[in-house]
């Protein structure tokens, strides 16, 4: 029995879902959100429709039209007139929205042009009854010369019919629903008779795109055939036009709105939310919010993490064999793997709101709030997406940065983008803030640390406007720029979609990030615990000999822990945090914490795990110590404290600032194709997060 | 050299080949537009 597979395109306008949709036909759990702009990249599933039959669904990033502004966009039209793409679609399935409908038709109409089988999906159907919507499905598919499919990912209907139609695709007519060539009749003619055996519309979307399918035929269409700039752009309006007179004329009979029985909550809703006063303190309070939970709420489990760990390191060391191999796994493997699980609650709170937001349609209005401010700095509001994406991570932010239209928005989006605090900066703030911060309630009603760790997300994202807008004044280049965003409905957060986003994100920081802690724990714990020359060899008897003929009268049941400090220091990672104190040291950090910045190069969140192995391996008291407990117990020479106000202050600076993301530079050496800006980001964040760093510490000390 | 021993030493260098790939490794890049350059980028 053959197996046929058939390529199937989930196809656009943003925001309507298709990524839900995708998600329900192939039960895989790419992110979806009520915001613009979530896909920038194409994304491939597959689900198997009947025993022969096996679709490889493609999830394209949303389009407005097929006259894409930006690179994102353009991902759509290449595949589409990319015949010999071995994802060239056999069908295309548009995804509408059922309350946008007149606008998502336009891309539509285009595909149409081009002859691909094409199933027009209405999602959001759940809607209609709401919003006082009827549709004339026969009249519908009458008229658009296609097959119309109702479809709710929501509650869950339509996506069986989807799955048929998508088996039954070779009755879909490929013929086009309008006739666009009529804007110029005489132009098309001469087009269609130089080419026989092209499709006019394609050839019409290579003269006027900066796309391409083949380099030759382009040049070839391109030498004859163009038309001057304002020429070519008069009549891609009149083809717009025309397609809209279509849309209009279909959606006349097609589809009736009763507004009498659409409720109106959404435009009382956006006057407060993104009024020029009211949207901006509730923006600030639902963040007050975010962050005050972060701390509160997660401080349970974290402490049951906590303790669970130093127990279970006892419990190894004291149960298992003594060894090296035991020593690995007490003091390298399981502080290593603590160090990053005690973080999951508050990535998980903090993933939670997040998501909440983006599937409520709040997140849109923040756009929309935030443009008027971004402007001012060279930025879009289209950047908001990437500044709060990079809550999570500075990758992916980086890369949602695609859907801003003008390359210098984009490019200074990029560049400013890891300023915002990522997740990986939550661990070494929460635990720096539970150092230095008393656990103090403001008013008695606001704990201090956690106003404290807003600050310190409100610090990122002034740096990020503010480096913003240095950079809009230092780089020339010139272009012009609009704004478009979706503002999706309202909607009730969609309990699955949140689950979903807040376990996917919580995973990929865990087993992502985790797993390059836990090498890093085990190779530093054996630098560590290994060491050259006579010192580290000797270093039971250099401690004993000092301790006996001190005149001081040292008690001699400190010898232990001398001994562990004596080794460590002169280990290997010893010798290399050594001789970088010279630098760090007008920071206020000693050796040991050098070391944790040096490590923490490759990831922020290393720093802590990094720490954690350190003093366990530095200490040889078999208290059940946590973390948090040994870093608080750090003294120097003299007694005191390694970690006070003043150092913690700057170890907070300079990692707010400094860019500590190895993957961050790959990226954004990928997105601007050089390696220009990644050292350009280096530098400047490296450098200024050094400068304040230093000068909080020499006013604080 | 003890059994502990060796198991410390064989995980250390799995831990060092895999910080090695992870960062140090230079990918292959990926095509966009299938098997068959479309000459786009």
């Amino acid at each position: 029995m053959s197996i046929q597979n058939i390529n199937v395109a989930l196809i656009g306008n943003p925001n309507t879902g298709k990524t839900s949709v995708f998600n329900q036909l192939t039960g895989l759990k790419q992110q979806v959100g009520n915001y613009p702009g979530i896909t920038v990249e194409k994304k491939l599933g597959f689900c198997k429709l009947t025993n022969t039959i096996k679709a490889n669904i493609l999830d394209l990033p949303g389009t407005y039209s097929l006259n894409a502004s930006s690179i994102d966009e353009n991902v759509v039209i290449e595949l589409l007139l990319n015949k010999n793409d071995k994802l060239f679609p056999d069908v295309a399935v548009v995804i509408t929205d059922v309350e946008n409908l007149k606008r998502n038709l336009l891309l539509f109409t285009q595909i149409k042009d081009l002859e691909i089988p094409t199933i027009l999906v209405i999602n959001m159907a759940d809607r209609m009854k709401p919003k006082g919507i009827s549709l004339d499905i026969p009249h519908l598919e009458e008229q658009l010369k296609t097959k119309v499919v109702l479809v709710s990912t929501r509650k869950g209907f339509g996506i069986d019919d989807l799955k048929n139609q998508i088996i039954d695709y070779k009755s879909l007519s490929t013929e086009p629903c309008m006739n666009a060539s009529s804007i110029d009749e005489e132009y098309f003619d001469k087009l269609r008779k130089a080419f026989p055996n092209q499709l006019l519309y394609k050839l019409w979307l290579v003269i006027t795109q900066d796309v391409n399918f083949l380099n030759l035929e382009r040049n070839e269409i391109r030498n004859t055939f163009t038309k001057s700039h304002s020429d070519l752009k008069r009549l891609q309006q009149k083809e717009t036009i025309k397609r809209y007179q279509f849309i209009n004329d279909t959606l006349k009979i097609g589809q009736t709105i009763d507004k009498t029985n659409a409720t109106d909550l959404r435009s009382k809703l956006d006057k407060v939310l993104t009024h020029k006063i009211f949207g901006y303190a509730i923006f600030f309070g639902i963040l007050l919010l975010i962050f005050q939970s972060i701390f509160d709420w997660s401080s349970y489990p974290m402490d049951f993490i906590d303790a669970t760990f130093a127990d279970l390191a006892n419990y190894t060391k004291n149960y298992l064999p003594t060894g090296e191999f035991t020593n690995l796994i007490s003091e390298g493997i399981i502080p290593g793997i603590g160090g990053i699980v005690i973080f999951i609650p508050q990535i998980a709170f903090l993933f939670l709101f997040i998501s909440v937001l983006e599937e409520s349609g709040y997140m849109s209005r923040v756009v929309f709030l935030m443009d008027k401010i971004m402007r001012r700095y060279g930025l879009s509001g289209k950047s908001v997406v990437p500044l709060i994406s990079g809550t999570a991570c500075a990758i992916p932010a980086i890369m949602s940065a695609r859907n801003i239209e003008n390359w210098k928005e984009r490019l200074i989006t990029i560049l400013v983008t890891p300023f915002i605090t990522c997740s990986a900066r939550l661990p070494v703030y929460a635990i720096l803030i539970a150092l230095i911060i008393p656990n103090n309630r403001l008013f008695g009603l606001f704990s201090l640390q956690g106003a404290t760790l807003m600050i310190l997300y409100l610090l990122g994202f002034g740096m990020a406007i503010f480096s913003a807008y240095i950079l809009n004044k230092v780089l020339k280049v010139k272009t012009k720029s609009y704004f478009v965003v979706e503002m999706p409905n309202y909607k009730l957060p969609l309990f699955k979609n949140v689950a979903i986003n807040v376990i996917e994100k919580t995973k990929s920081f865990v087993f992502g990030a985790g797993k390059i802690i836990l090498a890093i724990s085990i190779i530093l714990w054996f630098l560590g615990s290994h060491g050259p020359g006579k010192d580290f060899k000797n270093a039971q008897q250099i401690v004993e000999k000092e301790v006996y003929t001190s005149p001081l009268k040292i008690n001699p049941s400190v010898i232990p822990d001398r001994v562990s400090e004596y080794k460590l220091e002169h280990s290997y990672i010893g010798i290399i945090g050594k001789s970088i104190e010279p630098v760090i040291r007008p920071l206020g950090y000693d050796w040991k914490i050098g070391i944790a910045v040096v490590t923490s190069f490759a990831a922020r969140e290393v720093f802590v795990g990094t720490l954690a192995t350190i003093y366990s391996v530095g200490s040889k008291s078999d208290d059940d110590l946590t973390i948090k407990n040994r870093m608080e117990s750090e003294v120097h020479d003299d007694g005191t404290k390694v970690f006070n106000f003043a150092t913690g202050v700057s170890l907070l600076l300079f990692y707010a600032f400094a860019m500590q993301c190895a993957s961050t530079l790959a990226i954004t050496k990928k997105e601007t194709n050089s390696w220009k800006w990644p050292m350009v980001q280096l530098i400047f964040m490296s450098g200024f997060a050094y400068i304040a760093a230093l000068i909080a510490y020499q006013i604080l000390k | 050299m003890n059994t502990q021993e060796i198991l410390v030493y064989l995980t250390v260098a799995v831990a060092l080949v895999f910080i090695i790939r992870k960062f140090f490794w230079k990918k292959k890049a990926k095509k966009n537009c299938g098997d068959d350059d479309c000459g786009c980028h």
